[in-house]
């Protein structure tokens, strides 16, 4: 059985262009942030989990090496994660485990990237494809959602209309989270339509920005959560799938890998109707047509249904199921921190912390993570009461 | 003060495509297009791969299949933008990388914007393979396309000896 788990601080720095740190130094400032929201030091620190999506965002291999002097835990063990977009996600799950397992009493989980020191993160991505038959075709990250896009659109018969309400919606919901790097006042539906179309069928209104980020998450066992805070966020699930990417008869408009991992999260957590239990949820919608298909990978809805739950107003903060209150990866996407920024904005809610973007009186909360070959999924629920 | 030094990173690969892919490759060089058939579940794989995804079985050589260069289209985007804005050209590139690389440069691999990419399902086929769209019909190009290979002149065993796929309905 495994040991109950909490978080028990939270790091984050806000998302923008640092050109007045270095990696390490922006590594230290996520971690100092997690220390300064814990009470904890380094030295209460067992074991650090460092999660960072691809090297050649900066061009500096194993940028762990510096992790352990950054965020001053030395000659302890470090391990690194990576599994793209999904990295923080994998890293806040690996630190769960740790701890859970009863091996570590209180494990740090950090992620981040600097976007910003390459000229062009997409020309990096496309190093994604397949070398010898995919990337002639491959184009970043936003054509492969745009042939997502494209599936889902024709499949269920939605269109371009119902993505821009999803960037709209969180866009707005943005003005509320001072981390976030795209604050734009007054942000409409019919600004949101005027700006340029860049992969068909998706606008610049549809994309996530460039960011330089680090979040970090400190998880703790039962009885070390009691000293050290009496407000934790209590781990009541953290699960990850993979889908393949080849696989033949793969739907991109339907993530069943999703599915898996909600499903799994929500027998642990004890959900039988996540639509009415969860209270609020952080989903990684890099693109905004994706929030609506993972709404019905995360089972708020049926599959074809994702489009209508957005339009019903169930997911606006005002609706029973706020999704995205801190205006989700659309409005900052450093990649390495995004997956993890979903989980600690949950975590942030059930400990009633969420500043402005607080959903009133939140108990239960999701945060989600994807990344890959479209492929990677990673689902935490968290309580503010204990399992 | 703030100190930003540049440095381009080149570095050559090559990569192996093994005896499944290099089928296929060389297939592709003959004008044809080869799949391989899962022993255990029948699904046919396009391009093939070394493993049925579905039953991890692996694939046998003498199950190759060769497939027709007819399918449809399953999900397309138009790139309007290219990374940089605009395309930069062979001089702007030769200043910065060793001219012999040009060629394997990603910037000069994409076609001028816009251009299509879609997701094509060939008849015989039970997977998705990515490639190039093109047609004066562009304007009618839709999920559930009609779509049939174009081969370049002169082939060399490269995904890219299929020029495009041009819509037929």
């Amino acid at each position: 059985m495994a040991n109950k788990v909490g978080v028990v601080g939270i790091g984050m720095t806000e998302n923008k262009s640092y050109w007045n740190l270095s990696i390490p130094a922006l590594y230290r400032k996520g971690a100092l942030s997690a220390y300064e929201d814990s009470g904890l030091g380094p030295a209460q620190i067992d074991a650090v989990v460092f999660g960072h999506s691809p090297e050649y965002f900066e061009g500096v291999n194993h940028p762990e090496k510096w992790c352990s002097e950054a965020v001053g835990v030395v000659n302890k063990p470090l391990f690194r994660i990576h599994t793209g977009g999904t990295v923080g996600g994998s890293a806040a799950i690996g630190a769960y485990y740790l701890v859970a397992s009863g091996e570590f009493d209180v494990v740090m989980a950090i992620s981040g990237n600097k976007l910003n020191e390459t000229s062009s993160a997409q020309i990096g991505l496309s190093t994604v494809y397949e070398p010898l038959i995919a990337r002639r075709m491959g184009a970043g990250a936003p054509s492969a959602v745009a042939l997502q896009a494209s599936a889902y659109y024709a499949k269920y018969g939605y269109d371009g209309e119902y993505s821009l309400k999803v960037a709209v919606k969180n866009r707005n919901n943005a003005m509320n989270n001072p981390y976030a790097q795209l604050r734009i006042p007054d942000y409409t539906l019919e600004g949101a339509r005027e700006t340029p179309v860049l992969s068909y069928p998706l606008r610049m209104a549809d994309m996530c920005p460039t960011s330089d980020a680090v979040c970090a998450m400190i998880f703790a066992r039962e009885d070390k959560v009691k000293e050290i805070t009496d407000k934790p966020a209590w781990v009541l699930a953290a699960v990850s799938t993979n889908e393949g990417v080849t696989y033949p008869d793969r739907d991109w408009a339907k993530p069943i890998g999703l599915r898996l991992a909600a499903d799994i999260a929500y027998e642990r957590a004890g959900i039988s109707n996540p639509r009415e239990e969860i209270d609020v949820a952080e989903v990684y919608d890099a693109f905004s047509v994706q929030e609506m298909i993972w709404y019905e990978g995360l089972n708020f809805c049926e599959w074809g249904e994702g489009g209508n739950l957005l339009e019903s107003g169930a997911t606006y903060m005002d609706g029973d199921l706020p999704v995205n209150p801190s205006g989700g990866v659309l409005c900052a996407n450093s990649i390495g921190a995004a997956a993890m920024f979903r989980k600690a904005e949950a975590a942030l809610q059930v400990m009633g912390r969420a500043g402005d973007r607080q959903v009133p009186g939140a108990q239960i909360s999701l945060g989600h993570g994807w990344g890959g070959g479209i492929q990677f999924h990673t689902v935490m629920i968290f309580s503010s009461n204990m399992p | 003060m703030t100190k930003i030094s540049n440095w381009d990173i080149t570095v050559p690969y090559q990569w192996t495509p093994g005896p499944v892919l290099g089928t296929f490759l060389g297939g592709l060089r003959e004008k044809t297009i080869t799949g391989v058939k899962c022993n255990s579940c029948g699904k046919v794989y396009v391009p093939p791969q070394d493993l049925c995804r579905d039953c991890l079985e692996d694939m046998q050589v003498e199950n190759f299949v060769e497939v027709k260069p007819e399918g449809t289209v399953e999900g397309f985007v138009k790139i309007r933008q290219n990374f940089f804005g605009e395309r930069p050209s062979k001089e702007y590139l030769s200043e910065r990388i060793s001219p012999a690389d040009i060629d394997q440069h990603p910037l000069l691999w994409f076609p001028e914007v816009p251009y299509v990419v879609a997701m094509i399902k060939l008849d015989e086929a039970d997977t998705c393979m990515l490639h190039l769209v093109k047609g004066a019909d562009m304007d009618n190009l839709k999920m559930g396309s009609r779509v049939r290979a174009a081969w370049k002149e002169e082939t060399i065993g490269h995904i890219m000896d299929i020029d495009s796929f041009k819509i037929t309905e």
